[in-house]
């Protein structure tokens, strides 16, 4: 079969060099291609929720109050998947070549959804679940009065996506890469790491003008082969999501340990975790293809939203269970907080875990401390300690006077008003597991082989 | 299709604690894991050398007696080290393995190989020299061994991380292979390692993680790799010395380069495959002059990697850039613009005397030339061989004037297209 598939490879090859037209589709049989992609397609055997935040210019039109089943939630799930695949061409613009690569939708125009509420509520989270913070760069700030809007998606059983998180970095087989070669495809797509990422994201390489490959070489997009990949992906394989890497909330019920049953005995909340870390909790879902969603399946809420009270406090408690169970959200607050206080004129760049070991007692005993890593513009760099973050306290109590860290940033009060001085969800953990996409004890997808 | 999957949870779950399946008919479909994993399998498409070094020490007296190269003892060294790769992947209870394990329990054969008994070969002579026993004032052995067109592998390097598909998963799964060794993290690379002596006791147990390997599982690991995939040996990333001839390490879409290779079997191989050297070797003057020449320049790799720049360089002129002086000289590749093709050797940076533009110029790297002498031999061969060169009869004859050459046809790390293809798929 392989000998086969490789015989018309070179064949097509041949015809290609021949001159035939850079138009026409390449003589080259693409069942192999097909057959490898297959592996990594799956479908969801249980549904599980999904968000979308709107804020500022987003939320434009959703300022006054929204019933959660209010129409207009589907409604903006189906044009933001509709303009996935209509954007699946090599584009060019007049005066620069191609387009710019844009951060902010890496795959192309689609809806991007976080896979808890917490996750992308607005961008100053540090949601590393390691004392590892890098503080360099710019963060874009969201004004917290800014108005906001809230879609919650509930994604159905059989859902077919691809998980770039967990096959991403997979080389492809050489005679994958031949096939490719055959349909013109970017030389770069031949790297041996991120094999599949690149071709399952070919519309991001649509969109920009070159990826570099590690040995240098690149070349940009063609239609030939965003044509094919086009085909491969919405025709034959019917790829309707992707699940690519972002930040999300680490909830204490879906660390990995909960999920394989193994054991990781220093999983407690005044060390940071030694291991357990879930790949299925680290990324965002790109919904290409509203068709096997119904109405039903999204709802819509704003601060004026009254009605699915029960809802609404397992949202705003996600927020409080987020600053309890995500360590990270709470340790950034409290290095900040420390070098205020004990560095003023410093900002943090770096913060890691330094322990020493005493051997001389039995069993020996582990002291640790931060070392912080600081600069400042006059002074330059310089480092300092500080001790361990105190366990966080539990809240127990939704509160305007007690907003959690993971929200403070972001929102200038209770997301709403009504649910001040109510028990924070309780049952929460419980929700999660069932719910949330890497939670459940048993996996929630499967091949779709 | 999702029967099959279910058929294979059931018979995961019915095994629990089974050594093993009643018959064969109760045994999973393993075609799925077949075929991915075949995707995966390579064949040589031109003969590479690689090079096995052993120490004489507690093996039988030959090797310390004066032998051709061409001895027939270094093809049955090689035979009888492949062959523990798959007895050590048969079970210690006889009954349950295939007719061609040995028929006795399973044999153990020594400690520390991350990828289980096997002949262990480098891409080069410098290397591995080490593992010789010189350093020790040991009988030193080197096999250079010619891999055959046709020889068919896997390469952990660059395909050992990739994340075998949940189907896969599922199918190893109902073989009671530990889950670790198949997730997303460790994928082939931890298949493989399935019989290693390096991370796991005799009884099977893993010294990190106390995961036992069933007899289910290792079984069915010697099904794939030997009878479906129909593997000669493995690649792994390993270090391997940067030639500056070859241009430093090869970037080619096989990504062979900084790899060693684990030999399995000795099928492909005849006996003039295999030449065997020792200090002790009275003939092949041609070979081992080659082989002792390639310990002089790869010392001079070495002087490169600490920041020593190529000599004779400096003063070099260019018709086609007649403004341009020589600003720079270093060892390295560069890619070219315009053809995107990656060109290594002597980089030159040329400045423009006026406008102060550079353009860069890449020259092949020289060969070395000179005598062979102990002054020239390399730093760290003080140490080794009592300080000699290894066949001191060859002092004072000239470095292989034809070495490149040689390198860039016969070593792996020095090709500039892989010498590979996909595998033809055998069954």
């Amino acid at each position: 079969m392989v000998d086969r598939a490789l015989t018309r490879v070179l064949f097509g090859l041949i015809l290609l060099t021949s001159g035939l037209s850079a138009s026409a589709a390449p003589a080259v049989d693409d069942k192999p291609l097909i057959d490898f992609m297959d592996n990594f397609v799956y479908t969801l055997t249980q549904p599980v929720y999904v968000w979308k935040w709107f804020r500022g210019d987003e939320a434009k039109g959703l300022t006054d109050k929204i019933s959660p089943d209010n129409a207009l939630g589907f409604a903006k799930l189906q044009k933001a998947t509709a303009e996935y695949w209509p954007s699946y061409v090599v584009k060019k613009e007049s005066n620069s070549g191609y387009a710019s690569y844009d951060s902010e939708k890496p795959f192309g125009p689609a809806l991007y959804a976080a896979i808890d509420p917490v996750a992308t509520s607005g961008p100053d989270l540090q949601l590393s679940s390691s004392y590892s913070y890098n503080y360099s760069g710019d963060t874009k700030k969201t004004d917290p009065s800014a108005p906001w809007a809230l879609m919650q998606i509930q994604m159905p059983v059989g859902l077919r996506f691809v998980d770039l998180n967990r096959d991403g970095g997979d080389s492809l087989p050489l005679h994958i890469q031949e096939i490719l070669a055959a349909y013109n495809c970017p030389t770069a797509w031949n790297d041996v790491a991120d094999g599949l990422t690149n071709l399952l994201s070919a519309n991001a390489m649509s969109i920009s003008y070159y990826r570099y490959s590690s040995s240098g070489q690149s070349k940009s997009m063609t239609s030939e082969c965003i044509a094919e990949m086009r085909k491969i992906l919405k025709d034959t394989l019917n790829i309707q999501a992707i699940f690519f890497q972002g930040d999300s909330v680490e909830f204490k019920e879906c660390r990995l340990h909960k999920r394989d049953g193994s054991e990781y005995p220093d999983d407690n909340y005044n060390l940071p975790p030694t291991g357990g870390n879930n790949p299925n909790r680290h990324g965002r879902f790109l919904i290409l293809d509203s068709t096997p969603f119904a109405a039903k399946d999204v709802r819509l809420y704003n601060a004026q939203t009254t009605e699915d009270k029960d809802q609404r406090l397992r949202l705003q408690s996600f927020f409080y269970k987020a600053d309890f169970d995500a360590k990270s959200i709470y340790y950034k607050s409290y290095l900040d907080g420390v070098v205020k206080e004990k560095y003023p004129n410093y900002k943090l760049q770096y913060a890691s875990r330094s322990c020493q070991s005493d051997y001389s007692t039995s069993p020996a005993t582990t002291k640790c401390a931060l070392q912080l890593n600081m600069y400042s513009d006059s002074n330059g760099s310089m480092q300092g300690t500080a001790p361990l973050p105190p366990v966080p306290t539990e809240v127990k109590v939704i509160s305007h006077d007690q907003l959690p860290q993971s929200q403070r940033n972001n929102f200038k009060d209770l997301l709403w008003s009504d649910l001040d001085g109510q028990a924070v969800d309780s049952q929460l953990g419980d929700w999660i597991v069932k719910n949330l996409f890497g939670c459940p004890a048993e996996v929630e997808y499967d091949s779709a082989y | 299709m999702i029967r099959l999957t279910s058929a294979l949870m059931l018979a995961g779950a019915l095994l629990t604690g089974a050594a093993s399946f009643a018959d064969d008919s109760a045994k999973p479909d393993d075609q799925i894991a077949a075929d991915y994993l075949a995707q995966y399998v390579y064949e040589l498409t031109t003969p590479m050398f690689v090079f096995h070094w052993f120490s004489a020490e507690g093996r039988n007296s030959i090797w310390k007696t004066a032998q051709s190269y061409k001895s027939e003892a270094g093809y049955d060294h090689l035979a009888s080290m492949s062959v523990h790769y798959w007895a050590s992947l048969c079970s210690k209870n006889a009954a349950l393995n295939p007719s061609d394990c040995p028929s006795v329990g399973t044999e153990q054969f020594g400690q520390g190989n991350m990828y289980g008994p096997g002949l262990y070969a480098a891409l080069d002579p410098v290397a591995t020299m080490d593992y010789g026993g010189g350093s020790n004032g040991q009988t030193w052995i080197l096999l250079k061994i010619r891999l055959p067109v046709g020889f068919r592998f896997i390469n952990l390097k660059r395909d050992g991380t990739n994340a075998m598909p949940l189907r896969v998963q599922k199918v190893l799964s109902a073989y009671q292979c530990p889950t670790h060794w198949i997730d997303v993290r460790s994928g082939l690379d931890g298949l493989m390692r399935a019989n290693n002596t390096y991370m796991y006791n005799s009884a099977g147990y893993s010294s990190e993680s106390d995961v036992h390997l069933t007899d289910t599982c290792l079984l069915e690991l010697r099904h794939l790799l030997k009878d479906h995939l129909k593997i000669n040996g493995l690649l792994y990333g390993y270090s391997a010395t940067s030639f500056l001839e070859c241009g430093g390490y090869s970037t080619n879409q096989a990504d062979l380069s900084g790899t060693a290779w684990v030999i399995a079997d000795s099928s492909p191989f005849t006996y003039d495959d295999v030449q065997v050297f020792s200090s002790n070797t009275p003939d092949g003057d041609e070979e081992r002059i080659r082989i002792q020449s390639m310990f002089y320049t790869a010392q001079r790799a070495q002087d490169a990697s600490y920041g020593q720049t190529p000599q004779g360089f400096q003063d070099r002129k260019y018709p086609q850039f007649p403004n341009y002086t020589v600003s720079r000289v270093s060892s390295g590749c560069d890619l070219d613009a315009i053809s995107q093709k990656r060109k290594c050797g002597v980089v030159l940076t040329l400045q423009n005397s006026g406008s102060g533009e550079d353009v860069t110029v890449v020259e092949p790297y020289p060969s070395m030339t000179g005598k062979m002498s102990d002054q020239r031999l390399p730093q760290w061969f003080a140490n080794y061989n009592r300080g000699q060169a290894l066949w001191p009869d060859l002092l004072n004859n000239d470095i292989d004037p034809k070495l490149t050459d040689w390198m860039k046809a016969n070593l792996v790390s020095c090709q500039d297209a892989a010498p590979v293809r996909a595998a033809r798929k055998m069954d």
